[in-house]
């Protein structure tokens, strides 16, 4: 791998261009294959498509700049601290969201940190939550039938519905 | 700025919010395993096409901390057991942070039997329970790894444990002689604890 590249520009889904430095993409196995790709071949003007939108693709770059100094060469007790109340303020965002966004994305780029990360999170989030809760956080419509919803109740007693 | 990066944004976020009951099988059943089962199950009944989804559940979180009161939580965790498909179930944990309550002793006795009996594949057993709760005496699990018990977890004298594959054993404030009598069998049957935890 030629040294003198020190980032790669990739195309989100929706088609803008992002720049991610050599070290951050070696947080995921696909963007490190695609960084191999790109800097062994010389005249290849072609930008490597990532399937993920522009708006989880910020976060999911700005994830990995953050983790990659860590991930590269390990790091103190006190970074570690650091770093953990960093995650916390970068998942806050809605439950849908990192589910459905993060959680995809990091499965597809094979991102175990962040992966794990969004469970938790959105585990976190969703404790105590009802069904009817958990139907307005996903925006779920209920299409169960009035009956159906009594036959429910009635066969799981101790779930709250409400 | 989110406008000119999402030219027909809000008509994608609605099939996305749509499609949240798309989620791939294997994503949801991981996701539904991070969550504790109580929200789990919620999660698996909030929809018609996931409605059966929490019966495949590998991993049990049960907390009664976490129910209005001991009967619903009684009445959840048997409804549970009796619907999910045990054979698979690979991780149990049960606290029971509660007093008082007559049929304890016997029926968690008889939950843990049959999570033990049925689910062959059990790698993680936890256990607590503040009112006396003593162990099936015939306590096998071939596969179990991890076996955390604590509080009241009493095991009868000539209990017949057998935890061939034990990797980790835990026993907070479990009574001395519950504890020993463990110890007794695992030695007896030459098990290789790597990791063992005791505090009385």
């Amino acid at each position: 791998m030629s040294s003198s590249v020190e980032a790669i520009t990739v195309l989100s889904s929706d088609g803008d261009e992002f720049k991610i430095t050599v070290s951050a993409a070696k947080l995921s196995k696909p963007l490190n294959w695609m960084l191999e790709d790109v800097c062994f071949s010389d005249d290849c003007d072609e930008v490597p498509t990532i399937e993920v939108n522009s708006k989880t693709l910020v976060k999911v770059i700005e994830y990995c700049e953050k983790h990659a100094p860590r991930a590269n060469s390990g790091a103190s007790d006190s970074d570690a601290e650091e770093l953990k109340k960093w995650d916390i303020e970068f998942m806050k965002m809605d439950v849908k969201d990192i589910l459905f966004h993060i959680l995809m994305a990091a499965n597809y780029l094979h991102m175990e940190g962040l992966y794990d990360l969004a469970c938790q999170t959105a585990a976190d989030l969703m404790k105590g939550m009802t069904v009817s809760q958990i139907r307005k956080i996903f925006h779920i419509k209920n299409d169960f039938s009035s009956e159906e919803q009594e036959q429910l109740r009635r066969q799981h007693p101790g779930c709250s519905f409400d | 700025m989110e406008n000119s990066e999402f030219p027909s944004k809000k008509r994608t976020m609605e099939e996305v919010n749509d499609s949240i009951n798309c989620l791939p099988e294997e994503l949801l059943s991981l996701i539904l395993s991070f969550l504790p089962t109580k929200e789990a199950v919620a999660t698996s009944l909030s929809i018609k096409s996931w409605r059966k989804h929490w019966t495949f559940l590998t991993t049990i979180n049960l907390n009664s901390n976490d129910f209005k009161d001991v009967t619903f939580f009684h009445q959840f965790v048997d409804n549970l057991l009796s619907g999910i498909k045990l054979e698979n179930v690979k991780k149990f944990v049960l606290l029971c942070n509660y007093n008082d309550y007559e049929p304890h002793n016997l029926v968690v006795r008889g939950w843990i039997n049959d999570v033990i009996d049925i689910s062959k594949e059990l790698e993680y057993l936890e256990l607590h329970s503040e009112q006396p709760c003593v162990l099936p005496s015939h306590f096998s699990a071939n596969e179990l790894k991890v076996l955390k018990l604590s509080g009241q977890v009493l095991v009868e004298p000539r209990s017949d444990v057998n935890l061939p594959s034990l990797e980790a054993l835990d026993l907070k404030s479990v009574r001395s002689a519950s504890a020993t009598r463990i110890l007794v069998e695992l030695i007896s049957s030459r098990t290789l604890v790597k990791y063992l935890l005791l505090k009385f």
